[in-house]
């Protein structure tokens, strides 16, 4: 099947920032999770489509605004987490819980605000929704019901399982030198496993693709005849790999999700990979788009709650996040090759029959970001 | 007094009966834990229940085991012996250094040539490699594990449970939160907020965050 995407969208800034517009900007994205929020007054900074975005626990409630004051448009936050007042560190405007200018200093001779104009130089607030513990942020004037954007069997085990994750996690970030899309393709891509991991991934899962038998494949068909036709709510994915022994000393120590003997994946549209291996182990990966060849990627490991005494967890998870990046990073220097090279690639791409969960997800990014008045190709 | 080395591998028996030897300790028997070695090859015989077959007031245990294992699980092997009411010894190489007032823990291990200024305190079950250099004044925590040739500046903390690879080298007055992880040839200049995972396989510091519950808090 030919695919959708064209080699220059993977290295366009005019595609980047219709995708910019049109998905990111658009729709609830992934930004942090209750564990980074615990406590009254902790925050957690990240760039959201180019946009400097802070998350806050403010008095229990979590509230999401743009990191930058109204005076000056300085730098609220510097740090990627901590906690701390809404004190701007320029000038030392400060912010109460509800995100409201509280004070000015010097207003009476300097700024002269009144109460009314104090009211209307609030933070600029964007919508957060807490699905269990995770925390999506959405930077749309008027978000759509994140129910379009989930199914709604999706977000349920997303809510009952995210609840039992762990208040203690690992945490890093990678800038990788490829486009956003191809991680997330990677991800939905079983056949590279067997092949460019063989050797690395842990042998107790079955990783074969499935080679079952397939309807005929017309290679000249236009998948893009009927591309609309995917609803935003069908393009996450879960699968299920069935693990093989796999069981560690340490998962009798903490509570355990269904499958136990599973790695499940999941993607969520647009640009996240959540993992929950042998229902012992939670691993977040967030594909953050900052150009059309570069994307951070967010990496989280957390276990489930423990339930008895866990003193060496800090190394499981050390040792978990070891063994993931010792295979995404086989898949970081393929994919930061393949981008190297994209420029001077003109021809289309071809998929088999187990991509057709890539054509779904190039469809969609397609139609959000022509509905945006984007780049439509 | 005799020694007799509880061992989970044997590189990590193989460096404890090096030193012990080149003390002039008499060790008295070796017990192996979760794996096998050919009898003929263990510096000493073999014991299969320790708690039937020493008598625990005329020897000392060494609880051996290397980095890539976890030392709390050494820890765990210790106080289990300890409950059963053994004492363990120090093994301290012949040609290292310990300056006068080093506070040195049980079933700990400094390595041939290793230094340690005056004031340093080692905790129990920690290993400071051959030649490592461990400055005035400073903390390595329980359980830690220092590699071969590392220098610890003055006045350090090194926490519990962290692990130095060989050659890392932390500047005076750094603060190493526990479970910390540097990998060989490392160079901390300052200290760093929580506890940290370097590897080269990643391309920022992996961090640890967020609270540990009452469950998975350290007793």
């Amino acid at each position: 099947m030919r695919s959708l995407m064209h080699p220059e969208d993977y290295v366009s800034h005019a595609v980047f920032a219709a995708e910019q517009r049109g998905i990111f900007s658009r729709l609830w994205m992934l930004a942090g999770t209750r564990a980074m929020l615990a406590a009254d007054g902790e925050y957690r900074t990240c760039t959201l489509a180019g946009k400097p975005l802070a998350l806050r626990n403010c008095g229990g409630r979590i509230r999401a605004f743009l990191n930058v004051c109204r005076h000056r448009g300085a730098r609220l936050f510097a740090d990627e987490f901590g906690s701390g007042p809404l004190v701007c560190p320029y000038h030392g405007w400060s912010y109460d819980a509800y995100l409201a200018l509280d004070g000015v200093p010097r207003n009476t001779s300097l700024f002269q605000f009144s109460a009314a104009e104090m009211a209307q130089r609030g933070l600029i607030e964007f919508a957060v929704r807490e699905v269990g513990d995770l925390m999506f942020v959405n930077l749309a004037d008027e978000p759509l019901p994140i129910e379009e954007q989930f199914a709604p069997h999706l977000l349920a085990m997303l809510a009952a399982s995210s609840v039992k994750m762990d208040s203690q996690y690992a945490y890093t970030r990678f800038d990788c030198g490829f486009n956003w899309k191809l991680g997330i393709e990677n991800i939905k891509d079983p056949l590279h496993v067997e092949v460019l991991h063989r050797g690395t991934f842990p042998d107790y899962f079955d990783t074969r693709a499935d080679r079952t038998a397939v309807a005929p494949i017309n290679h000249a068909a236009d998948p893009a005849l009927d591309w609309r036709k995917v609803a935003l709510s069908e393009v996450s994915d879960v699968w299920d790999v069935p693990m093989g022994e796999g069981e560690r000393e340490w998962h009798a120590l903490v509570e355990r999700l269904d499958g136990k003997r599973a790695y499940r994946g999941i993607h969520l549209f647009p640009n996240v990979n959540l993992m929950i291996v042998a229902g012992a182990v939670f691993s977040i990966q967030v594909y953050n788009p900052i150009a059309p060849d570069r994307t951070e990627i967010q990496m989280l490991a957390a276990t489930t709650r423990p339930l008895a005494a866990f003193a060496h967890k800090p190394l499981v998870l050390w040792e978990h996040l070891k063994s993931d990046m010792t295979v995404l990073g086989q898949d970081i220097e393929c994919l930061e090759n393949l981008q190297a090279g994209l420029h001077a690639v003109d021809f289309g791409f071809v998929h088999g029959a187990y991509e057709a969960q890539l054509i779904d997800f190039h469809a969609v990014c397609k139609s959000l970001c022509s509905i945006a008045g984007g780049v439509a190709s | 007094m005799k020694l007799v080395i509880v061992a989970q591998d044997a590189r990590s028996l193989r460096q404890a009966a090096t030193v012990a030897k080149a003390a002039g300790i008499e060790l008295a028997g070796v017990v192996a834990l979760g794996w096998v070695s050919p009898v003929a090859q263990l510096p000493a015989p073999l014991i299969t229940d320790a708690a039937a077959q020493l008598d625990r007031r005329a020897c000392e245990l060494y609880v051996a085991g290397d980095a890539t294992m976890l030392n709390s699980q050494r820890l765990a092997v210790m106080l289990q012996y300890k409950a059963a009411g053994f004492r363990f010894a120090t093994l301290v190489a012949p040609d290292a250094e310990v300056d006068a007032g080093v506070r040195l823990r049980e079933n700990t291990l400094i390595g041939f040539r290793a230094r340690l200024g005056a004031g340093a305190d080692v905790g129990a079950n920690a290993v400071i490699g051959d030649l490592a250099a461990i400055g005035h004044g400073t903390r390595i925590g329980q359980s830690a594990w220092i590699g071969r040739d590392c220098v610890v500046g003055e006045d350090c903390r090194v926490g519990r449970n962290c692990v130095l690879g060989d050659g890392v080298r932390l500047a005076a007055g750094c603060v190493l939160e526990p479970w910390s992880v540097l990998p060989a040839g490392y160079r901390l200049g300052a200290s760093h907020r929580g506890t940290i995972f370097i590897d080269a396989l990643f391309r920022a510091p992996v961090v640890l965050r967020g609270r540990a519950t009452p469950e998975g808090s350290e007793s």
